[in-house]
Protein backbone atom coordinates (compact mmCIF):
# COMPACT_ATOMS: atom_id res chain seq x y z
CA UNK A 1 0.00 0.00 0.00
CA UNK A 2 1.40 3.37 -0.90
CA UNK A 3 1.61 6.33 1.44
CA UNK A 4 -1.00 8.14 -0.64
CA UNK A 5 -3.63 5.68 0.40
CA UNK A 6 -3.04 6.21 4.10
CA UNK A 7 -4.61 9.54 5.13
CA UNK A 8 -2.49 11.66 7.41
CA UNK A 9 -5.19 11.64 10.06
CA UNK A 10 -4.88 7.85 10.18
CA UNK A 11 -1.17 8.16 10.93
CA UNK A 12 -1.92 10.72 13.64
CA UNK A 13 -4.53 8.51 15.21
CA UNK A 14 -2.28 5.47 14.85
CA UNK A 15 0.32 7.23 16.99
CA UNK A 16 -2.39 7.98 19.54
CA UNK A 17 -3.71 4.44 19.43
CA UNK A 18 -7.12 5.77 18.46
CA UNK A 19 -7.62 3.99 15.15
CA UNK A 20 -10.20 1.30 14.57
CA UNK A 21 -8.48 -2.12 14.62
CA UNK A 22 -8.93 -2.69 10.88
CA UNK A 23 -7.53 0.75 10.05
CA UNK A 24 -4.61 0.24 12.43
CA UNK A 25 -3.84 -3.02 10.67
CA UNK A 26 -3.79 -1.22 7.32
CA UNK A 27 -1.33 1.31 8.72
CA UNK A 28 0.90 -1.44 10.15
CA UNK A 29 0.97 -3.18 6.77
CA UNK A 30 1.77 0.07 5.01
CA UNK A 31 4.59 0.83 7.46
CA UNK A 32 6.05 -2.61 6.88
CA UNK A 33 5.84 -2.46 3.10
CA UNK A 34 6.39 1.20 2.30
CA UNK A 35 9.46 3.03 3.64
CA UNK A 36 7.81 6.37 2.86
CA UNK A 37 4.97 5.64 5.28
CA UNK A 38 7.43 4.47 7.93
CA UNK A 39 9.45 7.64 7.44
CA UNK A 40 6.38 9.83 7.64
CA UNK A 41 5.34 8.17 10.87
CA UNK A 42 8.80 8.72 12.28
CA UNK A 43 8.70 12.38 11.27
CA UNK A 44 5.39 12.81 13.07
CA UNK A 45 6.85 11.31 16.23
CA UNK A 46 9.91 13.54 16.08
CA UNK A 47 7.98 16.73 15.35
CA UNK A 48 5.70 15.98 18.31
CA UNK A 49 8.68 15.67 20.62
CA UNK A 50 10.13 18.88 19.21
CA UNK A 51 6.90 20.80 19.80
CA UNK A 52 6.54 19.60 23.38
CA UNK A 53 10.15 20.47 24.04
CA UNK A 54 9.82 23.94 22.53
CA UNK A 55 6.41 24.59 24.00
CA UNK A 56 6.08 22.60 27.24
CA UNK A 57 2.65 21.59 28.56
CA UNK A 58 2.81 23.75 31.68
CA UNK A 59 3.56 26.86 29.62
CA UNK A 60 0.81 25.99 27.17
CA UNK A 61 -1.83 25.41 29.83
CA UNK A 62 -0.96 28.75 31.45
CA UNK A 63 -1.45 30.43 28.09
CA UNK A 64 -4.81 28.76 27.59
CA UNK A 65 -5.99 29.83 31.03
CA UNK A 66 -5.01 33.40 30.18
CA UNK A 67 -6.92 33.28 26.95
CA UNK A 68 -10.01 31.85 28.49
CA UNK A 69 -10.35 34.85 30.76
CA UNK A 70 -9.34 37.45 28.20
CA UNK A 71 -12.41 39.29 26.89
CA UNK A 72 -10.48 40.62 23.91
CA UNK A 73 -9.67 37.12 22.76
CA UNK A 74 -13.21 35.90 23.35
CA UNK A 75 -14.56 38.62 21.10
CA UNK A 76 -12.31 37.72 18.23
CA UNK A 77 -14.16 36.10 15.39
CA UNK A 78 -13.95 35.51 11.67
CA UNK A 79 -14.40 38.43 9.33
CA UNK A 80 -15.84 37.71 5.96
CA UNK A 81 -13.23 38.05 3.26
CA UNK A 82 -13.94 40.50 0.51
CA UNK A 83 -11.69 38.74 -1.91
CA UNK A 84 -13.15 35.88 -3.84
CA UNK A 85 -11.94 35.08 -7.29
CA UNK A 86 -15.01 34.44 -9.47
CA UNK A 87 -12.82 32.36 -11.70
CA UNK A 88 -11.66 30.12 -8.90
CA UNK A 89 -15.15 29.77 -7.49
CA UNK A 90 -16.50 28.83 -10.88
CA UNK A 91 -13.68 26.40 -11.40
CA UNK A 92 -14.16 24.77 -8.04
CA UNK A 93 -17.88 24.53 -8.65
CA UNK A 94 -17.24 22.92 -12.00
CA UNK A 95 -14.79 20.54 -10.40
CA UNK A 96 -17.29 19.55 -7.76
CA UNK A 97 -20.00 19.08 -10.35
CA UNK A 98 -17.84 17.00 -12.59
CA UNK A 99 -16.13 15.18 -9.75
CA UNK A 100 -12.77 16.02 -11.24
CA UNK A 101 -9.59 15.62 -9.30
CA UNK A 102 -7.54 18.28 -7.55
CA UNK A 103 -4.53 17.80 -9.85
CA UNK A 104 -6.68 18.96 -12.74
CA UNK A 105 -7.66 22.02 -10.74
CA UNK A 106 -4.01 22.76 -10.10
CA UNK A 107 -3.12 22.58 -13.75
CA UNK A 108 -6.05 24.73 -14.79
CA UNK A 109 -5.30 27.39 -12.22
CA UNK A 110 -1.61 27.78 -12.87
CA UNK A 111 -2.01 29.82 -15.99
CA UNK A 112 0.02 32.81 -14.88
CA UNK A 113 3.07 33.08 -17.08
CA UNK A 114 6.32 34.50 -15.75
CA UNK A 115 6.75 37.71 -17.68
CA UNK A 116 10.35 38.58 -17.02
CA UNK A 117 12.45 36.25 -19.09
CA UNK A 118 15.69 37.71 -20.20
CA UNK A 119 16.13 40.01 -17.23
CA UNK A 120 19.76 40.08 -16.25
CA UNK A 121 21.03 40.85 -12.83
CA UNK A 122 24.68 41.43 -12.29
CA UNK A 123 26.86 42.46 -9.44
CA UNK A 124 25.27 41.51 -6.15
CA UNK A 125 25.45 37.90 -5.04
CA UNK A 126 21.81 37.94 -3.99
CA UNK A 127 19.32 40.25 -5.60
CA UNK A 128 15.58 40.63 -5.56
CA UNK A 129 13.92 42.07 -8.64
CA UNK A 130 10.45 43.55 -8.44
CA UNK A 131 8.31 44.29 -11.46
CA UNK A 132 5.01 46.08 -11.92
CA UNK A 133 2.64 44.48 -14.39
CA UNK A 134 0.24 46.84 -16.12
CA UNK A 135 -1.91 46.80 -19.22
CA UNK A 136 0.89 48.67 -20.98
CA UNK A 137 3.56 46.17 -20.05
CA UNK A 138 6.08 45.43 -17.35
CA UNK A 139 8.51 47.76 -15.68
CA UNK A 140 11.05 47.13 -12.97
CA UNK A 141 10.55 48.90 -9.67
CA UNK A 142 13.52 50.18 -7.76
CA UNK A 143 13.92 50.24 -4.00
CA UNK A 144 11.59 52.97 -2.74
CA UNK A 145 9.42 52.69 -5.86
CA UNK A 146 5.86 53.95 -5.78
CA UNK A 147 2.92 51.58 -6.10
CA UNK A 148 -0.80 51.63 -5.48
CA UNK A 149 -3.36 49.27 -4.04
CA UNK A 150 -4.33 46.52 -6.49
CA UNK A 151 -1.12 46.86 -8.46
CA UNK A 152 0.02 43.55 -9.87
CA UNK A 153 3.54 42.68 -8.76
CA UNK A 154 5.86 40.07 -10.20
CA UNK A 155 8.90 39.00 -8.22
CA UNK A 156 12.08 37.58 -9.61
CA UNK A 157 15.34 36.65 -7.92
CA UNK A 158 18.99 36.29 -8.75
CA UNK A 159 21.55 34.36 -6.75
CA UNK A 160 25.14 33.96 -7.83
CA UNK A 161 26.25 31.64 -5.08
CA UNK A 162 23.80 30.38 -2.53
CA UNK A 163 21.64 27.36 -3.23
CA UNK A 164 18.67 27.91 -0.91
CA UNK A 165 16.36 30.86 -0.62
CA UNK A 166 13.11 32.30 0.65
CA UNK A 167 11.20 35.44 -0.29
CA UNK A 168 8.78 37.09 2.11
CA UNK A 169 7.22 40.49 2.45
CA UNK A 170 5.59 42.56 5.15
CA UNK A 171 3.02 45.27 4.58
CA UNK A 172 2.33 48.48 6.44
CA UNK A 173 0.04 46.66 8.84
CA UNK A 174 2.70 44.10 9.70
CA UNK A 175 1.05 41.28 7.78
CA UNK A 176 3.65 38.87 6.42
CA UNK A 177 3.26 37.11 3.08
CA UNK A 178 5.34 34.14 2.01
CA UNK A 179 6.19 34.23 -1.68
CA UNK A 180 8.93 31.61 -2.02
CA UNK A 181 8.07 28.97 -1.19
CA UNK A 182 4.40 29.88 -1.37
CA UNK A 183 3.74 27.07 1.08
CA UNK A 184 6.02 25.04 3.25
CA UNK A 185 8.26 25.73 6.18
CA UNK A 186 11.70 25.32 4.60
CA UNK A 187 13.63 27.51 2.19
CA UNK A 188 13.75 25.93 -1.25
CA UNK A 189 16.54 25.17 -3.65
CA UNK A 190 16.92 28.12 -6.00
CA UNK A 191 18.32 28.66 -9.47
CA UNK A 192 21.79 30.12 -9.61
CA UNK A 193 23.36 32.58 -12.00
CA UNK A 194 20.20 33.74 -13.74
CA UNK A 195 17.19 35.89 -12.95
CA UNK A 196 14.32 33.58 -12.12
CA UNK A 197 10.72 34.82 -11.93
CA UNK A 198 8.35 33.32 -9.38
CA UNK A 199 5.60 31.24 -10.97
CA UNK A 200 2.80 33.65 -10.08
CA UNK A 201 2.29 37.36 -9.62
CA UNK A 202 0.31 38.84 -6.77
CA UNK A 203 -1.85 41.88 -6.25
CA UNK A 204 -1.19 44.43 -3.53
CA UNK A 205 -4.05 44.86 -1.12
CA UNK A 206 -5.35 47.94 0.66
CA UNK A 207 -2.78 47.89 3.46
CA UNK A 208 -1.33 51.36 4.06
CA UNK A 209 2.27 52.58 3.60
CA UNK A 210 3.49 49.86 1.27
CA UNK A 211 5.34 46.57 1.25
CA UNK A 212 8.92 45.53 2.08
CA UNK A 213 10.25 42.44 0.32
CA UNK A 214 13.07 40.27 1.65
CA UNK A 215 15.02 37.71 -0.33
CA UNK A 216 17.22 35.63 1.99
CA UNK A 217 19.66 33.00 0.79
CA UNK A 218 22.07 30.53 2.31
CA UNK A 219 24.26 27.63 1.28
CA UNK A 220 22.18 25.35 3.48
CA UNK A 221 18.45 24.69 3.87
CA UNK A 222 16.92 26.92 6.55
CA UNK A 223 13.48 27.38 8.11
CA UNK A 224 11.29 30.11 6.66
CA UNK A 225 10.41 30.90 10.24
CA UNK A 226 13.89 32.35 10.68
CA UNK A 227 13.02 35.07 8.18
CA UNK A 228 9.57 35.62 9.68
CA UNK A 229 11.08 36.05 13.13
CA UNK A 230 13.62 38.52 11.77
CA UNK A 231 10.86 40.48 10.01
CA UNK A 232 8.85 40.69 13.21
CA UNK A 233 11.60 42.52 15.07
CA UNK A 234 10.94 46.22 15.65
CA UNK A 235 13.90 47.06 13.44
CA UNK A 236 11.90 46.20 10.33
CA UNK A 237 8.71 47.99 11.31
CA UNK A 238 7.69 50.85 9.08
CA UNK A 239 8.65 53.41 11.63
CA UNK A 240 12.15 52.01 12.07
CA UNK A 241 12.91 50.50 8.71
CA UNK A 242 16.60 50.39 8.07
CA UNK A 243 16.79 48.18 5.03
CA UNK A 244 17.85 44.82 6.34
CA UNK A 245 17.11 41.89 8.57
CA UNK A 246 19.25 40.79 11.49
CA UNK A 247 20.29 37.33 10.38
CA UNK A 248 22.97 34.91 11.57
CA UNK A 249 26.25 34.60 9.70
CA UNK A 250 26.10 32.67 6.48
CA UNK A 251 23.02 34.37 5.10
CA UNK A 252 22.71 36.96 2.36
CA UNK A 253 19.75 39.16 1.74
CA UNK A 254 18.27 41.63 -0.67
CA UNK A 255 15.53 44.05 0.31
CA UNK A 256 13.16 46.12 -1.78
CA UNK A 257 10.74 48.60 -0.30
CA UNK A 258 7.68 49.73 -2.24
CA UNK A 259 5.77 52.77 -1.06
CA UNK A 260 2.07 53.27 -1.56
CA UNK A 261 1.27 56.35 -3.66
CA UNK A 262 -1.21 57.57 -1.07
CA UNK A 263 1.49 57.77 1.59
CA UNK A 264 3.91 59.91 -0.37
CA UNK B 1 -8.19 15.43 31.75
CA UNK B 2 -6.53 18.77 32.48
CA UNK B 3 -5.22 21.20 29.88
CA UNK B 4 -1.60 20.11 30.15
CA UNK B 5 -2.50 16.43 29.73
CA UNK B 6 -4.81 17.17 26.82
CA UNK B 7 -2.15 19.25 25.14
CA UNK B 8 0.61 16.74 25.76
CA UNK B 9 -1.42 14.04 24.09
CA UNK B 10 -3.09 15.95 21.25
CA UNK B 11 -1.05 19.15 20.91
CA UNK B 12 1.40 17.82 18.34
CA UNK B 13 -1.37 16.53 16.09
CA UNK B 14 -3.35 19.77 16.35
CA UNK B 15 -0.25 21.88 15.73
CA UNK B 16 0.73 19.87 12.64
CA UNK B 17 -2.78 20.21 11.28
CA UNK B 18 -2.77 23.97 11.81
CA UNK B 19 0.73 24.33 10.36
CA UNK B 20 -0.24 22.39 7.25
CA UNK B 21 -3.23 24.63 6.58
CA UNK B 22 -1.80 27.97 7.70
CA UNK B 23 1.89 27.51 6.75
CA UNK B 24 3.09 29.78 9.53
CA UNK B 25 4.42 28.45 12.81
CA UNK B 26 3.33 31.38 14.91
CA UNK B 27 -0.13 31.48 13.42
CA UNK B 28 -0.36 27.71 13.81
CA UNK B 29 0.53 28.02 17.49
CA UNK B 30 -2.10 30.70 17.91
CA UNK B 31 -4.70 28.61 16.09
CA UNK B 32 -3.76 25.62 18.24
CA UNK B 33 -4.56 27.69 21.30
CA UNK B 34 -7.96 28.54 19.80
CA UNK B 35 -8.62 24.85 19.30
CA UNK B 36 -7.81 23.99 22.90
CA UNK B 37 -9.82 26.93 24.24
CA UNK B 38 -12.85 25.59 22.36
CA UNK B 39 -12.24 22.09 23.60
CA UNK B 40 -11.79 23.18 27.21
CA UNK B 41 -14.93 25.30 27.08
CA UNK B 42 -16.89 22.28 25.89
CA UNK B 43 -14.99 19.59 27.68
CA UNK B 44 -18.10 18.18 29.34
CA UNK B 45 -19.35 17.23 25.89
CA UNK B 46 -16.21 15.38 24.91
CA UNK B 47 -16.88 11.71 24.35
CA UNK B 48 -14.26 9.24 25.47
CA UNK B 49 -14.04 7.50 22.13
CA UNK B 50 -11.40 8.87 19.79
CA UNK B 51 -11.09 12.57 20.78
CA UNK B 52 -8.36 12.88 18.14
CA UNK B 53 -10.94 12.79 15.39
CA UNK B 54 -12.88 15.65 16.93
CA UNK B 55 -9.78 17.73 17.62
CA UNK B 56 -8.59 17.26 14.05
CA UNK B 57 -11.89 18.54 12.73
CA UNK B 58 -12.02 21.48 15.11
CA UNK B 59 -8.46 22.39 14.10
CA UNK B 60 -9.44 22.27 10.43
CA UNK B 61 -12.45 24.47 11.10
CA UNK B 62 -10.47 26.99 13.16
CA UNK B 63 -7.92 27.27 10.35
CA UNK B 64 -10.64 27.71 7.72
CA UNK B 65 -12.06 30.59 9.74
CA UNK B 66 -8.62 32.17 9.95
CA UNK B 67 -8.06 31.75 6.23
CA UNK B 68 -11.44 33.35 5.58
CA UNK B 69 -10.53 36.34 7.72
CA UNK B 70 -7.29 37.06 5.94
CA UNK B 71 -7.58 40.23 3.95
CA UNK B 72 -4.59 39.66 1.74
CA UNK B 73 -5.31 39.95 -1.94
CA UNK B 74 -2.24 38.11 -3.13
CA UNK B 75 -2.76 35.81 -6.10
CA UNK B 76 -2.54 32.45 -4.46
CA UNK B 77 -1.45 29.07 -5.59
CA UNK B 78 -4.18 26.55 -6.26
CA UNK B 79 -4.03 24.83 -2.90
CA UNK B 80 -4.39 28.12 -1.03
CA UNK B 81 -7.10 29.15 -3.46
CA UNK B 82 -9.00 25.95 -2.85
CA UNK B 83 -8.74 26.38 0.90
CA UNK B 84 -9.93 29.96 0.64
CA UNK B 85 -12.85 28.92 -1.54
CA UNK B 86 -13.92 26.30 0.95
CA UNK B 87 -13.39 28.67 3.84
CA UNK B 88 -15.52 31.27 2.09
CA UNK B 89 -18.58 29.06 2.08
CA UNK B 90 -20.98 30.25 4.76
CA UNK B 91 -21.72 27.90 7.60
CA UNK B 92 -25.35 27.12 6.89
CA UNK B 93 -25.75 26.05 10.45
CA UNK B 94 -23.33 28.58 11.93
CA UNK B 95 -25.34 29.20 15.06
CA UNK B 96 -25.26 25.52 15.80
CA UNK B 97 -21.88 24.73 14.34
CA UNK B 98 -19.95 24.52 17.56
CA UNK B 99 -22.68 22.51 19.17
CA UNK B 100 -22.71 20.18 16.22
CA UNK B 101 -18.96 19.80 16.36
CA UNK B 102 -19.34 18.45 19.83
CA UNK B 103 -22.20 16.08 19.19
CA UNK B 104 -21.55 12.43 18.71
CA UNK B 105 -21.60 12.75 14.93
CA UNK B 106 -20.12 16.16 14.20
CA UNK B 107 -20.70 17.34 10.69
CA UNK B 108 -19.05 20.16 8.77
CA UNK B 109 -19.16 20.08 5.04
CA UNK B 110 -16.26 22.52 4.82
CA UNK B 111 -14.06 20.20 6.84
CA UNK B 112 -15.21 17.30 4.68
CA UNK B 113 -14.28 19.24 1.57
CA UNK B 114 -10.79 19.94 2.92
CA UNK B 115 -10.28 16.29 3.77
CA UNK B 116 -11.49 15.13 0.39
CA UNK B 117 -10.05 17.73 -1.96
CA UNK B 118 -6.95 18.84 -0.10
CA UNK B 119 -5.93 15.89 2.04
CA UNK B 120 -6.73 13.45 -0.73
CA UNK B 121 -8.98 11.22 1.31
CA UNK B 122 -11.44 9.14 -0.68
CA UNK B 123 -15.17 9.62 -0.26
CA UNK B 124 -15.21 6.28 1.52
CA UNK B 125 -12.50 7.36 3.97
CA UNK B 126 -14.26 10.65 4.64
CA UNK B 127 -17.50 8.76 5.17
CA UNK B 128 -15.84 6.50 7.72
CA UNK B 129 -14.24 9.48 9.45
CA UNK B 130 -17.58 11.21 9.84
CA UNK B 131 -19.50 8.00 10.43
CA UNK B 132 -21.72 8.77 7.50
CA UNK B 133 -22.66 6.97 4.32
CA UNK B 134 -20.78 7.73 1.13
CA UNK B 135 -23.97 9.12 -0.35
CA UNK B 136 -24.30 11.35 2.72
CA UNK B 137 -20.84 12.77 2.11
CA UNK B 138 -21.68 13.28 -1.56
CA UNK B 139 -24.78 15.21 -0.55
CA UNK B 140 -22.75 17.40 1.78
CA UNK B 141 -20.27 18.22 -0.96
CA UNK B 142 -23.17 18.91 -3.30
CA UNK B 143 -24.51 21.37 -0.76
CA UNK B 144 -21.14 23.04 -0.63
CA UNK B 145 -21.15 23.29 -4.39
CA UNK B 146 -24.52 25.03 -4.29
CA UNK B 147 -23.17 27.54 -1.81
CA UNK B 148 -20.27 28.23 -4.12
CA UNK B 149 -22.76 28.92 -6.89
CA UNK B 150 -24.51 31.39 -4.62
CA UNK B 151 -21.19 33.08 -3.89
CA UNK B 152 -20.53 33.44 -7.61
CA UNK B 153 -23.70 35.51 -7.90
CA UNK B 154 -22.50 38.01 -5.28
Amino acid sequence: MSSQKIPEIWLERFLLDELEPNEAEQVRRAVASDPAVAQKLNQLRQSGEALLSRYPPDRFSAKIRDRMVSPAEQKRGPVRSLFFSPFSLALLSAMLIAGLSLPFFWQANQATQPPVEGVRAKGDQTRLLVFLKTAEGIRQLSDGGKVGSNDLIQLSYYSAGHSYGAILSVDGQGSITQHLPEQGVQAVEISKGRATPLPSAFRLDQAPKGEIFFFVTSNHPFPVQLVKDAIRTPKTSWDHRSGGLSLPAGYQQSTVLLQKEETR
Amino acid sequence: MDIADLYQRYGPMVFRRCLKLLCDEREAEDAMQDVFVQVIQHRTKLTPDYPSSLLYRIATNVCLNRIRSKHRAREMNSEEELLRCIAAVPDWDSSMLLEKLFTRHPVSSRVMAVMHFLDGMTLEQVAVEFRMSVSGVRKRLERLRKSLRELEKL
